[in-house]
């Protein structure tokens, strides 16, 4: 069993120094890693950032984070990256990285991702320059999370996590207004996940939406929003063994509880 | 009726609105200067939500300190100047969790 603990959204400033770190510390007791799904910081500055890297630095357990769409505010993005590196975070963006976990290979996979919409209620590359551009980078955003993911999956891992800051899928959106679904999410990073298959999705962004979701492809989805989860961070118990790769084909999902 | 898109006219005008009176016609665009305000200056809020509620406005959602939460409920308070605002925000919990979910 693989313990994995998630929180998006902790939007963390000068005032919330020290605000999470108890929680954390009982990280040991009950997870083997720890998600962050993006939205670290409220407006992206490298002062924030080390308010992030003090409250996760020296945890026992690997943190695997994403950026979200406030930690670009400041324009930024690679410094918040470069400080929360320093202390310890491993920084996705299109890649992947491999945890250890009492012999079992976790792999997480990860993007920010972006907007667009869902299928059949979304934006196409066609017409303006920016219009085209801004479905391009959510293309590339999710082409760089099947990569990851299908990295892992080559690298043997026995449950892979896919990590993202806006939502593969509106299911885990309900609550929150449909007119500014498009800009919480895409249905392209979902048919990345189905096509390079994975255990778990997990995302941030949507403050009012719910917690439970899944792709068409039968991948569960956790929206894990620190104002949806209303704690610290949720944990998951995954079962690698009994999921291995779990892919598009495979449909057939129990009921969760 | 639809030249004014901020013009609400009220329905039940028995009400005791004094804010109603006094409310000016564009709360549509009033509500959407607060909302980019409030992302936009120091407390970078997008997740709050700010609705018409009849004569009045209702300010909710969840932020991360008790400080975003005077913040926005000041800014918003200068914004809609003379027309009553609710707030309902709460701060964001930091307890551990007390038991995980079972994904069998």
């Amino acid at each position: 069993m693989i313990r994995v603990a998630a929180v998006g959204d902790i939007h963390m400033g000068a005032d919330s120094e020290g605000v999470l770190r108890p929680a954390l510390e009982t990280l040991p007791d009950c997870a083997d890693l720890l998600l962050l799904a993006g939205d670290l910081t409220r407006l992206g500055t490298p002062e924030e950032a080390r308010v992030v890297a003090r409250e996760m630095s020296g945890l026992a357990v690997p943190v695997i984070a994403v950026l979200g769409n406030h930690d670009h505010q400041d324009d930024r993005p690679e410094e918040v990256t470069a400080v929360l590196r320093d202390a310890g975070v491993r920084v996705l963006e299109g890649g992947s990285t491999v945890v250890d976990v009492d012999g079992t290979r976790v792999g997480v996979a990860g993007t920010k991702g972006f907007g667009g919409g869902f299928a059949g209620r979304c934006g196409t590359e066609f017409g303006e320059h920016m219009m085209k551009e801004f479905v391009r980078y959510t293309r590339r955003c999710a082409d760089g999370l099947r990569t990851g993911l299908e990295e892992l999956k080559e690298q043997g891992c026995a449950a892979r996590i896919a990590l993202t800051h806006f939502s593969p899928v509106p299911d885990t959106l309900a609550g929150e207004p449909l007119e500014i679904y498009p800009f919480l999410g895409s249905y392209l990073l979902a048919e990345a996940i189905d096509t390079a298959g994975a255990d778990l999705a997990v995302h941030g962004h949507a403050h009012a939406g719910t917690e439970h979701g899944m792709t068409s492809g039968g991948v569960r989805v956790r929206n894990v929003a620190q104002p949806v989860i209303r704690r610290a961070f949720n944990v998951y118990h995954l079962h690698g063994d009994q999921q291995e790769a779990r892919p598009a084909a495979m449909a057939h999902t129990s009921a969760a509880g | 009726m639809n030249e004014h898109p901020g013009g609400h006219a009220s329905g039940d005008g028995t009400a005791a609105g004094t804010r109603t009176a006094a409310s000016p016609p564009n709360i549509e665009y009033r509500i959407a200067h607060l909302k980019e305000r409030l992302a936009t200056e120091l407390v970078g809020e997008l997740g709050i939500r700010v609705e018409a509620r009849g004569g009045s406005v209702v300010v909710s959602g969840t932020v991360p300190s008790v400080h975003c939460r005077d913040e926005i409920e000041r800014i918003a308070q200068e914004e809609l100047d003379g027309v009553a605002v609710h707030a309902d925000i709460v701060v964001a919990e930091a307890a551990a969790p007390d038991h995980p979910e079972e994904l069998a």
